[in-house]
């Protein structure tokens, strides 16, 4: 029991010893869980990403996914040509994402063509 | 006679349960073989009640994974495109041959993750809210599982200190938990989150992003 009091109190200290993060994360985490909560709050989504990488870019923490999350949420927006711009942006700093990255501007240059139709939730 | 022999016997394998409980370091051969720098996390299977646990897991989950210096798709992007291929449903998802996702998205490593608890009870005067998770990392080459955890984070309010000394400290490390009108999951999700991804020994050894990549070999 002791053992298992310390190793959770280890933890914990572990836990908040890295407060310190790699990425600037800001509000992405709380922008996304109240997205998913409730879809009106995609403005929000779009804003706080937007946030995120102007602070990111600042100090060279911009993290994995963010770039592309914000070239979705444009994509869905209709803002095709902008939304393009990120994808290519979140390839050229992860070049782990270029497949998907690819597939994500093949889907914008279709849906820039046929004014976003195909793409889930696309503008009204 | 017989029965002290079976009481030696219980006995005996207290003490060799025990042993065994001690803090082991998990078996890394196969992640280490496999060395993933990039994952992919694919939408949670839900075995709550709660039907939109896995939407709220999915924006806790990408953070700690990053944090750890790994590539980490972009969570939202992928469970869109995953619906609009017609794989709505995660259970669809953990049942497709890993090595086909690796395929589409180019990832080196696949995380699976089972929401098992995610529930408030409502005792006298006292709320307790629990999180259980199990996090299966499987490799997007191959298709073989590379890491697997279980995380549980449990909240207690402090006026029904039950003298379980796990509970107390995890009441410390998640004040936030609680608001008088409803739980809040959240902070606990993260906690589970770090605790399953971070810890020393069990957590998911440094990717390819973090100075210390493959210099840790002594705690993974």
């Amino acid at each position: 029991m002791i053992i298992k009091k310390l190793s959770v109190l280890l933890i914990a200290i572990l836990i908040s010893a890295c407060a310190q993060t790699k990425y600037h994360w800001g509000g992405y985490e709380n922008a996304l869980y109240r997205y998913y909560k409730s879809p009106v709050e995609l403005e929000n989504l779009t804003e706080e990403l937007a946030g995120v990488i102007a602070q990111g870019e600042r100090d060279g923490k911009v993290p994995p996914g963010v770039y592309a999350e914000f070239g979705y949420v444009l994509l869905i927006q209709g803002k095709s040509r902008e939304a393009i711009t990120y994808f290519k942006k979140e390839k050229k700093l992860w070049p782990e994402s270029a497949r998907l990255m690819d597939i994500m501007i093949k889907m914008a240059k279709t849906s820039k063509n046929r004014k976003s139709t195909g793409v889930k939730g696309g503008t009204p | 006679m017989s029965s002290k022999i079976i009481t030696l016997w219980i006995l005996a394998s207290i003490l060799f349960i025990s042993g065994c409980a001690a803090p082991q370091k998990a078996d890394f051969t196969k992640f280490r073989e496999a060395n993933p720098k990039s994952i992919l996390v694919v939408p949670a299977v839900n075995r709550a009640v709660e039907v939109n646990a896995p939407d709220y897991f999915l924006s806790t989950i990408s953070k700690p994974v990053a944090e750890r210096g790994f590539y980490v798709f972009p969570v939202n992007v992928v469970k869109r495109l995953l619906e609009d291929d017609g794989l709505a449903d995660a259970n669809l998802v953990h049942d497709a041959d890993p090595k086909r996702l690796g395929e589409i998205f180019d990832a080196d490593a696949i995380l699976y993750v089972t929401i098992k608890r995610w529930d408030a009870k409502y005792v006298v005067l006292a709320t307790r809210v629990t999180v259980k998770f199990t996090y299966v990392l499987k490799s997007g080459r191959t298709g073989e599982e590379l890491w697997r955890r279980t995380a549980k984070m449990v909240y207690q309010p402090q006026t029904n200190s039950s003298g379980i000394a796990l509970a107390d400290l995890i009441v410390m490390a998640a004040q936030a938990a609680i608001t008088k009108a409803a739980p809040n999951y959240i902070p606990l999700t993260q906690q589970a989150n770090a605790l399953a991804v971070i810890a020393p020994g069990k957590g998911l050894p440094a990717g390819p992003y973090r100075k210390d990549y493959l210099k840790d070999h002594d705690k993974f």
